[in-house]
């Protein structure tokens, strides 16, 4: 593929990227779609902006970050305190921002020393840490000022769950297509080979920790202002790293399309399964996860492109 | 009080250990890490569960039963999801070996509510409330019979290792495996019966939990991470120094818990276990 | 006894190996000299199955090997000993012999070849309770070679047994070898840096060079040779310094 094959494809791609966003934006004005699909979207936006968040370090750094759940929580609870204590509530959600950033150097840092399986083992151990030390200190329900209902309609939160989607697209976006991201892709192909060209490892892995971790604290905060009512310990279960990290890998790692895809499809498949099959649909959820992971190591993307190239080809 | 920690810290560590010690072994044989090891613990409690309600079946005469059904287990999965890991060049195989037994757990985890349903099962045997008197502590009976099941265990799989041409063979797989098929060892085979007595292990020490405390089909993550844990400390793969790591894992919960209580006594576990990772991650018994 | 045609080995994108042809008889000790990377161990992966050629013909006793498994090709009698120095490290001497003879086979005669191994390099014998890994080079390599052949092979490959031994250490080893091979008349191919000596020890000898074959014939003519004298001796002394 040559420069403006690549330019004009990356055109179109904003374009169309501009094209979803203006419907997404539209939609609820236009058609009255009701509470279901709008909760039903907003959790698709959670989920993009986590697995999102999830395929920054483990896409393109290769570091399994089986800890997601710690920052996405801890991001839950903190502006959940926050707001609680009377602060401004988009104060309150970007400070829960911060605090995951915080948790992110003073619990995450440590964990960058690792690699590989050692990482992610690490990385698990310390939010299940968090998560039973959370449960002991709060084990009770919060709830946020009784004034929140009124000022947070479900369309409030479906458009900040939209706009923190698009926020975090942009940011992995520039982040990947900057020096950055092509140190990145240098370190996961060969650590010891970009160390020898002068890119410091561990100095990019910080800085995409960091940002995933606080994408994770953005997307937990506006989690409790839709929620309102929130059980800290729920918010701090594997399941919120296990449901992006399945997204993510089924779309593509590394991609931007990757994880945007796999939440679609994880999103209607647990919506339809869940509503059949109750919990069973983990089951079908984690079979397909394993023929991809088998089967399909780059994802849906990687299967788009074949079929594209097929296509191509027949021409 | 000391006496009581010390004792309290033995028995659970060396609990801990039969817990661990089929992790270690799929580690060290073939260098997969089984997320999953935690929901074979799970099913092994409940098929001691189900042996014990069904058809009266003691819960320790029930291990032999155990060991059977989880080898078979141990084999079909790995027909279905380790061996499939070959396809991948060997720097990708311990990564994906995690992701997909991630997958694994959602689906056995899944499987096994829907099988038993989310209740918290536990076995009450005749013997259950008995304590024995032990150096002036009292300690209920059915932890001594843990011990005992892990020793008896452990010292049957030490011997098929070192004793048996089978058991013989897995050791030189996973201490070089090209070496090993030059021999004439059917890597594949040896593959496939490390995996099967992993998995049955882990339903060994599936019964010990079900009886010491209590098992759900979401707890096999606790266990994982316990496993994990002594896996870290005895050092990546090795087995006998399995032994040693769960009794100081056990010892060292047994202090967190004099400390700050009952509540932390897994955190202790897990924050001591991220420092042992970073400072020593050649564990701690290596040389 | 073996016979290799026209093989054709990559790794990757790399050919290793290109048109390879030898053969190797019956009770025959042939030698497989060459420069380093020239592809001598390449070759012999590729009998044991290691490695798949792109094409052509690998033959042991009339059958073909380049589909089987290593284990397979093992138990149909061949035997090999890397370049890497592979004992099992946490395993005692006794151990390690004793997995030699884990083919069925070789089992049911497992002591009588391991007196035989034993009278062959009574060092082994003494320290049979030690831990493999805490043996000497020397040590390590007569217990690789034991090892190999307590599976009573009818094929034996050795590629660069004498490597990182002293000179009395390796006249001893090739001496063993020599014995082996006139005690049980056993089917040998070597690969060596050390030329001189392989080839005092081989009937014959092929020379590789850049993954192809450039050169064969009897090893006493190669002795006496001055052209490979001067390429190859003269390369493998100054290396040895
Ligand atoms: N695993 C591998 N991957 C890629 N290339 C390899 C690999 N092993 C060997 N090669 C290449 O194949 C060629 C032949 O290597 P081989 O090991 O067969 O040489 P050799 O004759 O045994 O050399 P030496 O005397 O150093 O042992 C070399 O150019 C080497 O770099
Ligand atoms: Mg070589």
């Amino acid at each position: 593929m040559n420069e403006t094959d690549k330019s004009r494809q990356s055109f179109l791609a904003y374009i169309v990227g501009g094209v979803v966003v203006l419907i997404f934006i539209l939609l609820p004005v236009s058609m009255n779609v009701g509470r279901y699909v709008l909760s039903l979207l907003f959790t698709f936006f959670i989920y993009i902006v986590l697995s999102q968040s999830w395929n920054l370090v483990g896409g393109y750094t290769g570091q399994f970050n089986l800890g997601l759940a710690a920052y996405f929580g801890s991001g839950v609870l903190s502006c959940s305190i926050f707001y609680s204590s009377g602060i401004n509530p988009i104060l309150s959600l970007l400070a829960a921002g911060f605090v995951a950033i915080a948790l992110a150097c003073i619990i995450g840092l440590p964990t960058m020393r690792l690699r590989g399986v050692y990482f992610s083992i690490g990385t698990l151990a310390l939010a299940e840490a968090l998560r039973l030390t959370v449960t002991n200190l709060w084990p009770t329900s919060l709830y946020v000022p009784a004034t929140h209902y009124e000022r947070f309609t479900i369309l409030t939160n479906y458009y900040m769950a939209l706009g923190l989607a698009v926020f975090t697209i942009i940011v992995v976006h520039l982040m990947v297509n900057s020096r950055i991201g092509m140190a990145l892709t240098a370190i996961r192909d060969d650590e010891d080979a970009a160390k020898s060209m002068g890119v410091s490892p561990t100095k990019h892995k910080v800085t995409v920790f960091v940002v995933s971790s606080f994408l994770a604290g953005l997307a937990g905060g506006v989690f409790t202002l839709f929620r309102g009512v929130i059980t800290p310990t729920f918010q701090f279960t594997p399941e919120w790293t296990f449901g992006p990290l399945v997204a993510a890998c089924i779309g593509g790692l590394g991609t931007i399309v990757g994880p945007l895809l796999g939440s679609v499809f994880f999103v209607i498949l647990q919506e339809i399964f869940s509503q059949t099959l109750g919990k069973m649909h983990f089951i079908i959820t984690g079979i397909l996860f394993i023929l991809v992971i088998l089967f399909l190591p780059r994802g849906l993307v990687q299967s788009a492109t074949t079929i594209r190239q097929l296509f191509k080809s027949k021409l | 009080m000391i006496a009581q920690i010390i004792m309290y810290g033995v028995i659970i560590g060396i609990f801990y250990a039969l817990v661990a010690v089929g992790l270690s072994l799929l580690f060290g044989v073939m260098k997969y890490m089984n997320i999953a090891h935690g929901s074979f613990v799970v099913i092994g409690g409940y098929i001691s569960f189900w042996l014990f309600n069904l058809l009266g079946i003691d819960p320790f005469l029930s291990i032999p039963f155990v060991l059977v059904i989880m080898f078979v287990i141990g084999l079909i999965v790995y027909g279905l999801v380790f061996s499939p890991l070959k396809r991948f060049a060997e720097g990708q195989r311990l990564g994906n070996s995690m992701l997909i037994t991630f997958g694994l757990i959602l689906v056995l985890d899944n499987l096994v509510a829907f099988l038993w349903t989310s209740d918290v099962k536990t076995i009450t045997a005749p013997y259950s409330g008995q304590v024995i008197q032990l150096l002036g502590i009292r300690v209920p009976f059915t932890s001594l019979g843990v011990i005992g099941v892990t020793f008896a265990i452990i010292g049957i799989l030490h011997l098929f290792l070192s004793r048996t041409y089978i058991g013989q063979s897995i050791k030189a797989t996973a201490q070089d495996w090209e070496a090993a098929s030059l021999l004439g060892i059917n890597i594949n085979r040896t593959y496939l019966i490390a995996c099967g007595i992993s998995v049955a292990l882990a339903g060994a020490a599936g019964t010990a939990v079900v009886l010491m405390y209590s098992i759900s089909p979401y707890s096999g993550l606790e266990w994982m991470l316990i496993s994990m844990i002594v896996l870290v400390f005895a050092g990546l793969g090795k087995i006998r120094e399995v032994f040693l790591a769960g009794l100081a894992l056990g010892l060292l919960e047994q202090l967190g818990v004099f400390l700050l209580g009952g509540h932390y006594r897994a955190v202790v576990g897990l924050v001591l276990f991220v420092l042992i990772l970073i400072l020593r991650p050649q564990g701690l018994f290596a040389k | 006894m073996l016979e290799i045609k026209d093989v054709d080995v990559y790794y990757g994108d790399l050919r290793a190996l290109t048109e390879v042809s030898l053969t190797v008889n019956k009770g025959e000790i042939v030698t497989l000299i060459g420069s380093n990377g020239a592809g001598k161990s390449t070759t012999l992966r590729t009998i044991c199955g290691f490695l798949r050629p792109a094409s052509g013909v690998v033959r042991f006793s009339g059958q073909s090997l380049v589909t089987h498994a290593v284990h397979r090709i093992a138990e149909m009698g061949i035997s090999m000993v890397t370049e890497e120095k592979r004992v099992f490290r946490d395993m005692t001497v006794f151990e390690n012999l004793r997995l030699g003879a884990f083919m069925g086979k070789a089992r049911k005669r497992k002591d009588e070849t391991l007196d035989w191994v034993y009278k062959m390099s009574p060092v082994l014998q003494e320290r049979s309770r030690q831990k493999a890994g805490t043996l000497s080079g020397g040590e390590q390599q007569m217990l690789l070679v034991g090892r190999a052949l307590m599976s009573q092979p009818e094929l034996l490959l050795l590629d660069e047994i004498s490597f990182g031994l002293s000179p009395l250490l390796v006249k001893n080893l090739f001496k063993t070898i020599k014995e082996i091979h006139m005690s049980t008349g056993m089917t040998i191919l070597l690969v060596e840096q050390n030329v001189h000596m392989a080839l005092e020890l081989a009937d014959r000898a092929y020379v590789m060079e850049s993954g192809a074959v450039v050169a064969e014939g009897q090893a006493a003519d190669f002795l006496s040779s001055k052209q490979i004298k001067d390429a190859y001796f003269g390369v493998t002394t100054e290396e040895c310094r």
